[in-house]
């Protein structure tokens, strides 16, 4: 494998793995009302839109380290991954720049339960899901690539649930709590991924410390 | 069974499982929409002292469920006692939490039940499935 696509895959998904830990310490202590409004939601987009980005240029290595036979699912991923990072971005950029900022921001702009860009929000999650379940193809079951396996696709099992937080026709706070296997998914996805892109760039020679 | 369905299976059961713990933790005085009552228990216990129910027992029914899980990725017979020690504790912990709010029902723990009845009934028609 390219030294470059080594590098690029390690700090991307050790970046997005950073950003899915800030998301869910942050999103903790919210829930026991250590940090509150508007703290509280600048830091959770801004954690969420720091996962992004790099989530898409990790995808990018994998489908570059991918064998010849197995591009399909890591271009399908990117598919998603593209679709993911598009919704949540246009999102968060609204929330951050049009809704947080003001006493009484238009409405529509408002992600409330329900409204369009909650619904945007959702798009973004099952994509990302489904970018992780068909990049999960890529790896083998050999030992040193089950586990990352497993966890892509465990990441992917998580959109059944993202979809019944979101879409479920009343709204609850305990409803939320049905995504709670994410915050283990999502940062335990992207953390298999900066070692897995680790090992495959020590064989390079390429030493990430 | 193929190895690769035993992890699916694994994977649903041990997010079965998370989903307990923040209830069992601190989550349920967060929720606003719960009444503090039972619907099968009525007035019998209700507010702090249901609270003090209905906490644990979801902090066990997903200690319980994740270890099955893990039981069941790998391979190991103790799935059978800990699936079904897991499917009771989740009943009982629907039943405790439940308020008899029927829009509720999801979020207060109602697909949790039904995987839970289901894993008691695997014990029973699959007791051989993971060998």
């Amino acid at each position: 494998m390219n030294k470059n696509i080594a590098k690029l895959g390690y700090y991307s998904s050790l970046v997005a793995f950073l950003a899915a830990g800030g998301y869910c310490i942050v999103q903790i202590l919210q829930v026991i009302d250590v940090i509150h409004y508007p703290l509280d939601s600048i830091l959770i987009l801004g954690f969420s839109q720091c996962i992004a980005p790099p989530f898409l240029l990790a995808i990018l290595a994998l489908h570059y380290r991918a064998p010849n036979e197995r591009k399909i699912w890591s271009h399908a991923a990117i598919i998603f991954a593209v679709m993911y990072v598009t919704y949540v971005t246009l999102n968060y950029a609204v929330q951050l720049g049009a809704v947080l900022p003001y006493a009484n921001p238009n409405p529509v702009l408002d992600q409330t339960p329900h409204s369009l860009f909650w619904t945007v929000d959702a798009l973004g999650y099952i994509c990302m899901g489904i970018s992780t379940f068909f990049a999960s193809f890529v790896f083998s079951t050999t030992e040193s690539e089950k586990w990352v396996k497993w966890f892509f696709v465990a990441n992917g099992f998580v959109v059944p649930l993202i979809s019944i937080v979101y879409f479920y026709p009343h709204y609850s706070t305990a409803l939320l709590l049905l995504g709670i296997p994410w915050s283990i998914t999502a940062p335990g996805s992207m953390l298999l991924l900066a070692i897995f892109f680790m090992k495959q760039s020590q064989k390079q020679g390429w030493n990430a410390s | 069974m193929v190895t690769w369905l035993r992890y699916l299976i694994a994977i649903v059961v041990a997010f079965h499982g998370f989903i307990y713990i923040p209830y069992g933790l601190a989550a349920i005085s967060k929720i606003k929409e719960w009444k503090g009552s039972s619907w099968i228990l009525g007035n019998i216990i209700s507010g702090e002292r249901l609270m003090s129910i209905v906490k644990p027992l979801h902090l066990i029914t997903g200690i319980v469920t994740i270890s099955c899980a893990i039981a069941i990725g790998f391979a190991s017979d103790l799935w059978r006692p800990l699936a079904i020690a897991a499917g009771i504790f989740g009943i009982a912990a629907f039943a405790s939490f439940w308020d008899g709010q029927e829009q509720q029902v999801v979020p207060e723990g109602g697909i949790g039940a039904f995987i839970s009845l289901f894993l008691i009934l695997s014990v029973v028609v699959f007791p051989q499935a993971f060998r």
